[in-house]
């Protein structure tokens, strides 16, 4: 069973990554890319490093994708040749509403199903998760590589703040 | 969570994954012209780094999170450089409206080749 679920994720992931390659249109690589992405969360998370697959989850596939078709919409990269009709926008909007209210619907039933309490969360936490482990790790013995990404990240917006000048 | 790392994988078969990802991101950013496909690919590397890590945190026996730290640093690394490149492609497309990586340096070229004339 494991290995069928590491096959899935693997050709997903490989997958994805060789269709945003070869695929003409950016917003459409950039989607096969968030493929892969997940399909790498889902790895983590099989391999037990959930607080790493959050993290995938959040920057990977919710922050990036946003930042790049940010960037694809300000320099009009993308094929002129590609135009959508009203027609088809339509049918995109209500299959992305008809997919929202799916989420929002795991979501409400899934919070009054296993409701946890504040205490009982902390309890989950505390026993099936790497988050502690992790944080100890970063506070206790990598501190100093924690306070360098911090320098290097402040010295590169500086630098960025400074170009633009 | 360690406990729960499945023993009948081996990091054979995660490094083997973290190759082919490594790969296809590196013929992306070899092969690939416009800018935004080889920051996606150069995304690719990353993640097949990345699983590499994991893989060898987790099938460590001592209780070592060194890899999954690691990770966390390149995620935050990775996603500042790319906010950054973004940013310069930002710039540049104000002066063009194309992408093209190789357009991008043959007008360098023809700018050069301007200047030295004009010198």
């Amino acid at each position: 069973m494991n290995s069928i679920i590491f096959t899935i994720l693997s050709i997903s992931m490989v997958f994805g990554a060789i269709l945003s390659i070869f695929s003409r249109n950016v917003v459409h690589s950039l989607l096969w890319a968030m493929v892969s992405f997940i399909a790498v969360s889902g790895i983590f998370l099989h391999l037990g490093a959930t607080y790493n697959a959050i993290i995938q989850l959040l920057i990977y596939v919710g922050a990036i994708p946003i930042l790049i078709a940010a960037a694809i919409m300000l320099t009009k990269s993308s094929d002129p040749n590609y135009n959508i009709t009203r027609k088809v926008r339509l049918i995109y909007s209500i299959v992305g509403i008809i997919i929202l209210c799916i989420i929002l619907g795991e979501f409400i039933s899934v919070n009054k199903d296993f409701y946890l309490s504040i205490h009982q969360c902390s309890v989950y936490v505390n026993s099936y998760s790497d988050i502690i482990s992790i944080a100890k790790n970063i506070y206790e013995n990598h501190f100093i590589l924690l306070i360098e990404f911090g320098l290097g990240v402040l010295l590169t917006v500086i630098g960025v703040s400074h170009y633009e000048k | 969570m360690k406990s729960n790392v499945i023993y009948c994988l081996t990091t054979y078969n995660y490094q083997i994954l973290s190759l082919i990802m490594f790969i296809i991101g590196l013929l992306g950013v070899i092969l690939l012209k416009n800018f935004i496909k080889i920051l996606i690919s150069a995304e690719f590397i990353i993640n097949g780094i990345n699983i590499l890590f994991i893989s060898f945190s987790s099938y460590q026996p001592s209780d070592s999170y060194i890899g999954f730290t690691i990770v966390l640093f390149t995620t935050g690394i990775s996603a500042v450089v790319l906010a950054i490149a973004l940013y310069f492609l930002y710039i540049l497309s104000k002066k063009r409206i194309n992408t093209d990586t190789e357009e991008l340096f043959n007008d360098n070229e023809s700018m050069l080749n301007n200047n030295e004339e004009l010198m």
